[in-house]
């Protein structure tokens, strides 16, 4: 009976000091988070027709056109979101057709440090992983005689 | 009479006095007083013909000599460089438009306007459970943007 009370007494202090350890050595993991990002999200109708290009597309210009090439000449803006997030926010966006666009910061990768991002829209799902500063699009829904492109760009906060 | 005739020459030009001359002596004087003026009427003859005159052409010679002179002191004095560029404006002009050419070059294939973003998307995963997805990229242009097309089938 004395054996068998030493023996669980051993077992609990081995349990405290595996739980310490665990704190202590998950304490600078959790202090070296992953860092905030800025995530844009821009919903651009773009179709054939007279060129037009929404001057707050201007900076986007060389990436739309090396991407979509002489797919589309018009480009429009017709929601935009962009935020400060931690890992695991959500930045939203309303579609034309009232469908929920949610572009998600994930954190980073640690060994390239590129920034993981998720997608939800609807029942579409992609998990992605870009560079400081890059940008992906989505695209492929039909809006008023063009197509939907939604831009997502993520950057770390410098500050 | 004259031991040499360069006595002669010399009395006809009036270097020497022509006194105590004899009979001979005259016609010797005369004679090269003759030849004398032949030569200067040659002389004249050829300066009205329109032969060169190598006395003027050494006056010009030493005129633009001076006048060269006197243009890179000038040049000197507004500055340095306008005095390198003066003198030798080809020497000077031809290496500095090459550099020019040269950097400006550099500076184009170096910057190439602004840095081009790295829109390098590696794409893990994606699911619907309608439509058709395709993801359209081009590894060989980081700058190239990745699409990645959801479409639905009905609308093809």
């Amino acid at each position: 009976m004395r054996c068998d009370g030493a023996r669980v007494l051993r077992a609990v202090l081995a349990w405290l000091v595996a739980a310490m350890v665990v704190v202590v050595l998950g304490a600078p993991a959790t202090a070296s988070a992953d860092p905030k990002a800025v995530v844009s999200v821009t919903v651009i109708h773009a179709k054939k027709g007279p060129p037009h290009l929404n001057a707050a597309l201007k900076p986007m210009w060389d990436t739309l056109r090396q991407t979509f090439g002489e797919k589309f000449a018009y480009y429009e803006i017709l929601n935009q979101a962009s935020q400060k997030v931690d890992s695991g926010a959500p930045v939203d966006v309303k579609l034309p057709n009232g469908q929920r666009f949610a572009a998600i910061y994930n954190g980073i990768t640690p060994d390239k440090g590129l920034l993981r991002v998720n997608v939800e829209m609807g029942e579409f799902r992609t998990k992605v992983r870009i560079h400081d500063g890059g940008v992906f699009f989505q695209a492929g829904q039909k809006h008023d005689g063009g197509t939907l492109i939604v831009a997502v760009r993520a950057m770390l906060d410098k500050n | 009479m004259f031991k040499t005739k360069r006595n002669a020459m010399r009395v006809a030009d009036g270097d020497l006095p022509r006194d105590a001359l004899g009979a001979a002596g005259q016609a010797q004087v005369a004679a090269f007083a003759k030849l004398s003026a032949e030569v200067r009427g040659v002389e004249a003859a050829r300066a009205s013909a329109g032969i060169p005159d190598f006395e003027m052409m050494f006056a010009g010679v030493e005129a633009r000599v001076e006048a060269e002179r006197r243009e890179a002191a000038e040049a000197a004095q507004t500055g340095w460089l306008a005095g390198v560029i003066g003198s030798r404006p080809l020497w000077v002009l031809a290496p500095a438009g090459a550099m020019i050419m040269a950097l400006a070059l550099g500076w184009v294939l170096m910057s190439g306007g602004e840095p081009r973003p790295d829109n390098t998307c590696f794409v893990d995963s994606y699911d619907a459970d309608k439509g058709s997805i395709f993801v359209d990229q081009n590894p060989d242009d980081p700058a190239a943007a990745t699409v990645i097309w959801v479409v639905d089938e009905e609308e093809g």
